[in-house]
């Protein structure tokens, strides 16, 4: 996982060197500066000439230095006693331990590490977590694909203002109802206008539809889609723990399934031993928070 | 065949970077078609560092946030240095200055960063840059011009800077009508007749400290100025007067650096007195040795760099004003962005073992936003 370590290592020593600004979040500057449009997301951050000058000439003159960050990069690649790699889970500890050794003035050392607690471990836990997410998630494609045809159906039904009824059950469900199903689906991705995403999709599926034979697209083709989707399938986190996490397992499909999900990973780039540090990791940080 | 072709090759480098020999005619001929055989060393740095790739950032979301949507230049020269656009502009921004001769030319170029921003590693590659194109060297009988001066010192502006420009189209302010006491005994010797001097083509080196030299502040109680301007070698002096210039050791990094770049590694820490010859170097073109042997000239450009709490305890005294006002300062500061800093330990990373370590995913998608 290299790169994802070197940007978080990057991310550490870039904040060292940021001056802060008043009105607006420290992670927020570092990446306006790196050039990311932050309009839409933090109605807080300002432009990189605005930060500039609020910093004056002197950002830049003082945080840590590039050889100690390599220096600590390079402790990480060697702080596996029986590989030689880099995860960030790693740096991020390797990294509280330099900082520590450094013997910094009181306020810098909490400075630097409140970096780490507060910005860093959970942006990672996040991106890990999406990483975990994705290697378990193909086997369950078919899962995702049936909730997806489901849900065209039922918004199909619910723009018509048609009842629909289920061809498995045969149970009949009105607007009221199939409001109430769509809604289960959208709420963990927190879809602000229902209305708007309904009509998207079923306009989407509609057209993909008349270009292949009258099938559904795949749910996965749709960015927005696949986004709901699976955070509608990982609501509850507790559903994937049993599968990604390592000990033993109570039934051989469990543990086929977790072997699969294993492979996957490192088919992504991961070690072995760098799937099961991760994984522990992001449960602990789960569990936590 | 393959061993062969590489001791080939190495005779060929060889001899691309020795020097060679000409008449003082042919070289006075060959300036009015080749204006890099008079340039300083400002200008031979600015021919080496190359015409700049120009980036309309206007075109790329990212890089329009950044520079705001100028137009950047970019320095293949400068390739490797990630994130440090402003600092590489002012820097070459100073060299233009100095080639076309206006003040930068006659101030001290100094880097000001923090530890391990890279200061060094400009500075290094600015001595690299500096060897690329060659120097001409007045040179009599065997002997090469111990201060590498440049053979137009010999000619006074005043008397001869009219005929010289009609003649030759070398313009008049190229000459400083100064030369070594070394160049002066010659000519003396030689009866006034300046076409018994040669002119040699040498390429500048780091490694033989041709042209680019380095010097750095050493113990406070032995270090003296000595280490820049040179001394007299005592050992001659049993056949030389004191005073004569070939009793000289020219060693001194003012010495060797002449028509080059002198670095001063971590110059504030030298002491005071050791910075005198600096200042009139630069501003006047020459400087005296520890014998009073005459003026010698110097050319060349002097690189300096140290951290900022020296450059502001040197700031903060008042008797350094006369120094501080020769000084062009560039602040060279560290990466602010993730991305460039990220390019920096790929860098790192390569030039190491770690290279072939495991993990790295192929397709690196960045990190989410966060939501």
């Amino acid at each position: 996982m290299r790169a994802g370590t070197l940007e978080t290592l990057a991310r550490f020593s870039v904040m060292s060197r940021l001056r802060k600004h008043e009105n607006s979040t420290l992670f927020a500057k570092m990446r306006v500066y790196d050039g990311e449009s932050l309009k839409e997301s933090d109605p807080k951050a300002r432009s990189v000439q605005e930060y500039k000058d609020a910093a004056g000439v002197d950002e830049g003159m003082d945080g840590v230095s590039t050889r100690f960050a390599f220096k600590v990069l390079a402790s990480t690649f060697n702080h596996d006693t029986t590989e030689v790699g880099a995860d960030a889970v790693h740096l991020m500890y390797v990294l509280e331990q330099a900082i520590r050794r450094e013997q910094l003035a009181d306020e810098t050392e909490k400075r630097y590490l409140e970096f780490i607690k507060a910005d860093l471990a959970p942006r990672y836990a996040e991106f890990i977590g999406n990483e975990i997410q994705k290697a378990y998630l193909e086997s369950y494609s078919d899962y995702g694909q049936n909730l997806f045809d489901r849900y065209v159906d039922y918004a199909d039904a619910w723009i018509e203002d048609q009842d629909f009824k289920d061809p498995d059950t045969g149970q009949l469900m009105n607007r009221e109802l199939l409001n109430q199903e769509l809604t289960k689906i959208e709420k963990p991705a927190g879809i602000a206008n229902p209305k708007d995403f309904r009509n998207e999709v079923v306009k989407f599926s509609l057209r993909s539809r008349a270009h292949n034979n009258g099938k559904n697209p795949s749910w996965t083709s749709y960015e927005k889609v696949r986004d709901v989707i699976e955070k509608r399938i990982f609501s509850q986190v507790e559903d994937l723990l049993p599968v990604i996490s390592f000990g033993s397992k109570k039934d051989g499909e469990t543990e086929k399934k977790h072997g699969e999900f294993v492979e996957r990973m490192v088919e992504r780039g991961y070690t072995e031993r760098q799937v099961r540090r991760l994984v522990e990791w992001y449960m602990r940080v789960k569990q936590a928070g | 065949m393959y061993n062969d072709s590489l001791f080939n090759a190495f005779a060929r480098s060889f001899e691309a970077r020795s020097q060679t020999d000409m008449s003082m005619a042919e070289y006075l001929e060959s300036c009015r078609s080749d204006p890099m055989r008079y340039a300083n060393a400002a200008e031979r740095l600015l021919a080496a560092i190359g015409e700049p790739q120009m980036i309309d950032t206007a075109k790329d979301p990212r890089l329009g946030r950044i520079f705001l949507n100028r137009t950047i230049r970019s320095y293949p020269a400068f390739a490797g240095f990630y994130g440090m656009e402003d600092t590489i502009e002012r820097l070459v921004g100073f060299f233009r200055h100095a080639a076309q001769g206006l003040e930068e030319r006659k101030q001290i170029l100094y880097l000001l960063g923090p530890v391990g921003g890279g200061k060094s590693s400009l500075a290094e590659r600015i001595k690299a840059l500096m060897e690329i194109h060659p120097i001409y060297v007045l040179k009599a009988g065997d002997e090469l011009s111990p201060v590498f001066e440049s053979p137009l010192g010999l000619f006074d502006p005043e008397q001869l800077g009219p005929m010289i420009e009609e003649k030759y189209g070398i313009p008049r302010r190229r000459l400083s009508g100064l030369m070594s006491p070394w160049a002066y005994k010659r000519l003396e010797s030689f009866g006034g007749d300046i076409s018994q001097f040669r002119v040699a083509r040498i390429q500048p080196s780091r490694l033989r400290q041709i042209a680019v030299a380095k010097t750095e502040p050493g113990d406070e109680n032995n270090q003296d100025i000595s280490s820049l301007v040179g001394k007299v070698d005592i050992r001659k002096l049993e056949t030389y007067a004191q005073n004569d210039p070939d009793a000289y050791s020219y060693s001194g990094g003012l010495n060797r650096a002449n028509q080059g770049v002198l670095e001063f590694v971590e110059m504030f820490k030298a002491p005071i007195k050791m910075l005198h010859p600096l200042l009139t170097a630069t501003q006047e073109g020459n400087y005296i040795g520890t014998e009073n042997i005459g003026a010698i000239p110097f050319t060349g450009i002097i690189l300096a760099h140290s951290n900022e709490a020296e450059w502001q305890s040197f700031k903060t005294n008042k008797n350094n004003e006369a120094f501080i006002d020769r000084i062009c300062v560039i602040k060279v500061p560290y990466c602010l962005r993730v991305a460039e800093e990220q390019k920096i330990y790929e860098k790192l990373i390569q030039t190491s073992e770690l290279a072939a370590a495991p993990c790295a995913p192929a397709r690196w998608k960045r990190w989410p936003a966060s939501r």
